[in-house]
C-alpha cells in the first residue's frame, strides 16, 4: 500500500514539474486589468447581468488561439460573461452543427463560431433560431451566395474576417521581393474558407507574376513531407509559401537538406518561432494577429443581449491583418499587441456597448478593424508602456 | 537446383514491384521524379513508417489490431518535445525519454489488453483516446517544434544507422528467436499454438512491449526529422498508421518471395514512392489519396491473385496440349 502511495505521489510530482508553468505573466495581466478597472467610467463586471457565450474553435493551445482564449476570458471577466469553449476535432459542417447544438442545449445566450463559413451556416442559424441564441462568426466571411439569406435571420449578428486572399497574394510577392523566383506553394487541405482564399491569392500572384516560377503545389496535411519532396525534386527552389506555420513545418526539412538560408519561407499565422525566423532571414514574411477577431462578434452579441443592438441587420467587419517582415516588427507586435495589454482593453470595448455609451456605433467597430496595426495600438496605448 | 534458381527469381520479383512504380512515375513526371535526391528522400521518408509497421507487425500477425500505435508515437514525441522546450534536456536524455515513453506505453497497452479481456481493437481505441488526451496536455501549441542538437538523430547518416540497427534487431528477433517462432505459430492458429504449450498471454505482452520499443524509436526519428510534432486530437493519430498497415499487407502479399520483414520495408518504400510521385505530377492532395488507393488496390489485386491467374493459364495450356495430342 505504502509503495502505491509513493508511486502516486511521484507521478503527481512528475506531472506537476512537467506541466508546471509560471504565474508571473498572469500577475502582470491582472495588474494591468486592475489598473484599468480602477479608473473605469463604465459599470463594473459585478454590476452587469450574467450571460453565457459559447465559442466553437479548433484549438485553444496554439499561438493564435491561446491568445484568443486569453482575450475572450479577459473580456468575460470584465463583462460578467462566462465563455464555454467547444473545441472541435475537424472543420466538417456536421462537427460545427453538432457543436452549436451542444452549446445551445447547454443554455448559452450566444455563440461565436470561428472558421464557420460554408452552406451549413444556414442550418446553424436554424438551430440558433430554434433555441433563441445569437450567432456571430469569427475568422471568416459568410459565403456571398448565402449571405443575403443569413443576414435576414434575426439571430445572426455578423462576422469578422481578414483579407485572406491578399494575405496569400502578398506571401508570393514578398518572397519575390526578397529575391526568390522559384517558389513552392503549400496549403492546408481544401474546405476551410480562410485557407482556401489564401491559396487563391497565392495562385493569383503566380498568374500575375510570370517571372516567378511555381515549382510545385501541395494541399493536404503532410506539410513536412511535401517540403522534403519539393526540396528533393527541385535543386534550385528558393522559396516556400505556406498558408500556415511556416517555420514549424519547413525549417527542419530545409536544414536537413542543407539549404538553410537558400530557401526562404513566407507564411500566414504568427508563432513562437517567428521572431527567430525573421531574425535569421529564413522567414521573409509572416502575417497574423487575427486573435482580435473574437472581440467583434462578442460586441455585436453583447449589444443584442443587452437589448441595444448596434445594428438591426447582421454586420460584416473586415479586420486588418498584421504583416511582419522584420524581427523588430514582430517584437513590437509581441510587446504592444500580443502582450499583457490587449489591443482593445475592456474599458475600450465597453465604449462600443450602446447600453453604456449611447454614441456607440457599428462604424466605430469598423474603424477599429480597419485601422488595427502595431503602430496604431502602440500609439493608442502609449500610456500603458511609459 | 530449383532452390538456387528460385532465389534470384524471387529477388527479381520483389525488386520488380517498386521498380515498376518508380519507372511509371519517372515516365509520367517527365524526369521530375526519380533523381538521386528524390530516391534518397524516399528512403529517408520510409524509415519511420517502416519502424511503425514493424512495431505493429507481431500484433497484426496474431490478429490484434493495435490502433493506438499512432498515439504512442505522438505522445512519446510530444513528451520529448516538451522536455526539450521546458527543461532544455540534452540529446541522450531526449533519446531516452522518447524510447522510454514508447516502452512504458507499450507495457501499459499490453497490460491493459491482458487485464481487460476484451478484443484488442476495443482496448486500442480506448488507449488511443487516453494517449491523445495526454499528448494534448503535454503540447505547447498546435504544433510543438524543436531545434538544435536534438534533431541530430533525424539527420543522415544517424537516421540510417539507427534504422539499420532496429531493422536488423527485428529481423533476428522475428526470424531467429523463440518469441518470433511463437508469434508465427500463434498467427497460424492460436488454439493449436496454445495447446502445444505456447504461453499466448506472455507472447502478447512481449509483442506489445516490443511494439512500444519500436514506436518509441519511431517517435524519436519522426520528431528529429520533422523538427515538430502536431497535437493529436480525436483519433488524428490513426492517420500515422494507415499507410503503415497497408505496407504490412504488401509485406504479407509478397511474403512468398521474400522475408516479411523485408517485404514490409519494400511496402513502405512503395507507399512513399507513390506519395512523392503523385506530388511530382502535380496532383492535388485529395486526388493523390484516390490515386494512391487505386494503385494500391491494383498491386494487392495482382499480388494476391497472380498465382491464380498463372495456375489458370497453366491449366489452359495443359488442356490445349492434351486436346492437341488427342487430335493427333
Amino acid at each position: 500500500m505504502k509503495r502505491y502511495a509513493i508511486l502516486v505521489i511521484a507521478v503527481i510530482l512528475a506531472l506537476t514539474v512537467i506541466t508546471g508553468c509560471s504565474d508571473k505573466k498572469k500577475n502582470t495581466v491582472s495588474q494591468v486589468q486592475s489598473a484599468t478597472k480602477s479608473a473605469s467610467a463604465y459599470p463594473d463586471a459585478s454590476e452587469l447581468p450574467h450571460y453565457t457565450i459559447g465559442v466553437v474553435i479548433h484549438t485553444t493551445t496554439d499561438f493564435l488561439c491561446s491568445q484568443l482564449k486569453k482575450y475572450v476570458d479577459y473580456l468575460g471577466e470584465n463583462f460578467n460573461v462566462t465563455f464555454k469553449f467547444n473545441v472541435i476535432p475537424s472543420f466538417a459542417d456536421d462537427v460545427y452543427l453538432g457543436a452549436i447544438q451542444d452549446l445551445c442545449s447547454q443554455g448559452v445566450d450566444g455563440i461565436i463560431a470561428t472558421n464557420f463559413s460554408g452552406q451549413a451556416i444556414l442550418q446553424g442559424l436554424k438551430i440558433c433560431e430554434e433555441n433563441k441564441v445569437y450567432l456571430g462568426i469569427g475568422f471568416s466571411q459568410v459565403d456571398s451566395k448565402i449571405a443575403d439569406q443569413a443576414i435576414k435571420n434575426p439571430y445572426y449578428v455578423g462576422s469578422s474576417y481578414e483579407d485572406d486572399f491578399n494575405a496569400g497574394y502578398s506571401l508570393i510577392v514578398n518572397l519575390a521581393n526578397g529575391g526568390s523566383t522559384k517558389i513552392a506553394a503549400i496549403g492546408y487541405q481544401p474546405g476551410i474558407l480562410c485557407h482556401d482564399r489564401r491559396w487563391e491569392g497565392m495562385m493569383k500572384a503566380f498568374n500575375d507574376h510570370p517571372e516567378i516560377t511555381k515549382v510545385g503545389e501541395y494541399r493536404g496535411l503532410e506539410f513536412t513531407k511535401a517540403v522534403e519532396n519539393f526540396l528533393a525534386m527541385s535543386s534550385d527552389m528558393d522559396g516556400i509559401a505556406i498558408t500556415l506555420l511556416g517555420m514549424e513545418y519547413c525549417s527542419q526539412p530545409i536544414a536537413s537538406a542543407g539549404r538553410t538560408g537558400k530557401v526562404k519561407i513566407a507564411c500566414v499565422d504568427f508563432a513562437d518561432t517567428s521572431a527567430k525566423g525573421l531574425e535569421s532571414g529564413e522567414l521573409v514574411t509572416t502575417i497574423g494577429g487575427q486573435f482580435i477577431d473574437a472581440m467583434f462578434p462578442f460586441v455585436l452579441i453583447y449589444n443584442k443581449l443587452a437589448g441595444t443592438p448596434l445594428s438591426e441587420k447582421a454586420v460584416e467587419i473586415p479586420v486588418n491583418f498584421i504583416t511582419c517582415t522584420t524581427a523588430t516588427q514582430f517584437n513590437d507586435y509581441m510587446k504592444y499587441v500580443n502582450g499583457d495589454v490587449f489591443p482593445y482593453t475592456a474599458e475600450e470595448v465597453k465604449s462600443v456597448i450602446k447600453k453604456f455609451n449611447p454614441n456607440a456605433s457599428v462604424e466605430t467597430l469598423k474603424q477599429w478593424a480597419s485601422t488595427y496595426s502595431i503602430e496604431e495600438v502602440k500609439t493608442r496605448h502609449a500610456a500603458f508602456f511609459n | 537446383m530449383k532452390g538456387i534458381t528460385a532465389k534470384p527469381l524471387n529477388i527479381l520479383k520483389v525488386i520488380l514491384l517498386p521498380g515498376i512504380v518508380y519507372l511509371l512515375f519517372f515516365a509520367v513526371s517527365g524526369g521530375k521524379f526519380g533523381n538521386g535526391p528524390t530516391v534518397l528522400m524516399i528512403l529517408q521518408q520510409s524509415l519511420v513508417p517502416t519502424l511503425v509497421s514493424l512495431a505493429m507487425c507481431c500484433n497484426m500477425i496474431c490478429g490484434r489490431m493495435d490502433l493506438s500505435a499512432g498515439s504512442v508515437v505522438m505522445l512519446s514525441a510530444m513528451v520529448g518535445a516538451r522536455l526539450i522546450n521546458v527543461h532544455n534536456i540534452g540529446l541522450p536524455e531526449y533519446m531516452a525519454v522518447c524510447v522510454g515513453m514508447g516502452l512504458l506505453l507499450g507495457a501499459i497497452s499490453g497490460a491493459m489488453y491482458l487485464a481487460m479481456r476484451v478484443p484488442a481493437i476495443v482496448t486500442a481505441l480506448g488507449l488511443c483516446m487516453i494517449f491523445e488526451m495526454f499528448s494534448n496536455l503535454f503540447s505547447m501549441s498546435w504544433c510543438t517544434s524543436i531545434s538544435g542538437v536534438c534533431t541530430l538523430p533525424g539527420h543522415m547518416p544517424w537516421n540510417f544507422i539507427i534504422f539499420a540497427f532496429m531493422f536488423a534487431l527485428f529481423y533476428l528477433v522475428f526470424n531467429h528467436s523463440t518469441f518470433g517462432y511463437h508469434v508465427r505459430a500463434i498467427g497460424g492458429n492460436q488454439l493449436i499454438a496454445k495447446n502445444s504449450g505456447i504461453n499466448t498471454r506472455r507472447n502478447a505482452f512481449f509483442s506489445y512491449l516490443i511494439s512500444g520499443f519500436y514506436l518509441g524509436v519511431a517517435a524519436l526519428l519522426k520528431l528529429s526529422t520533422q523538427g515538430s510534432i502536431d497535437t493529436a486530437m480525436y483519433m488524428s493519430s490513426t492517420n500515422i498508421i494507415f499507410n503503415c498497415m497497408l505496407s504490412i499487407y504488401i509485406g504479407f502479399a509478397i511474403e512468398k518471395y521474400c522475408n516479411i520483414v523485408i517485404g514490409i520495408f519494400i511496402g513502405n518504400i512503395i507507399m512513399n514512392m507513390m506519395a512523392s510521385g503523385l506530388l511530382s505530377i502535380g496532383l492535388s492532395a485529395s486526388l493523390q489519396d484516390v490515386a494512391s488507393g487505386a494503385v494500391l488496390l491494383c498491386i494487392m489485386l495482382y499480388t494476391y491473385n497472380n498465382q491464380h491467374v498463372l495456375d489458370s493459364l497453366a491449366r489452359f495450356r495443359l488442356r490445349n496440349s492434351i486436346l492437341r495430342n488427342e487430335g493427333v
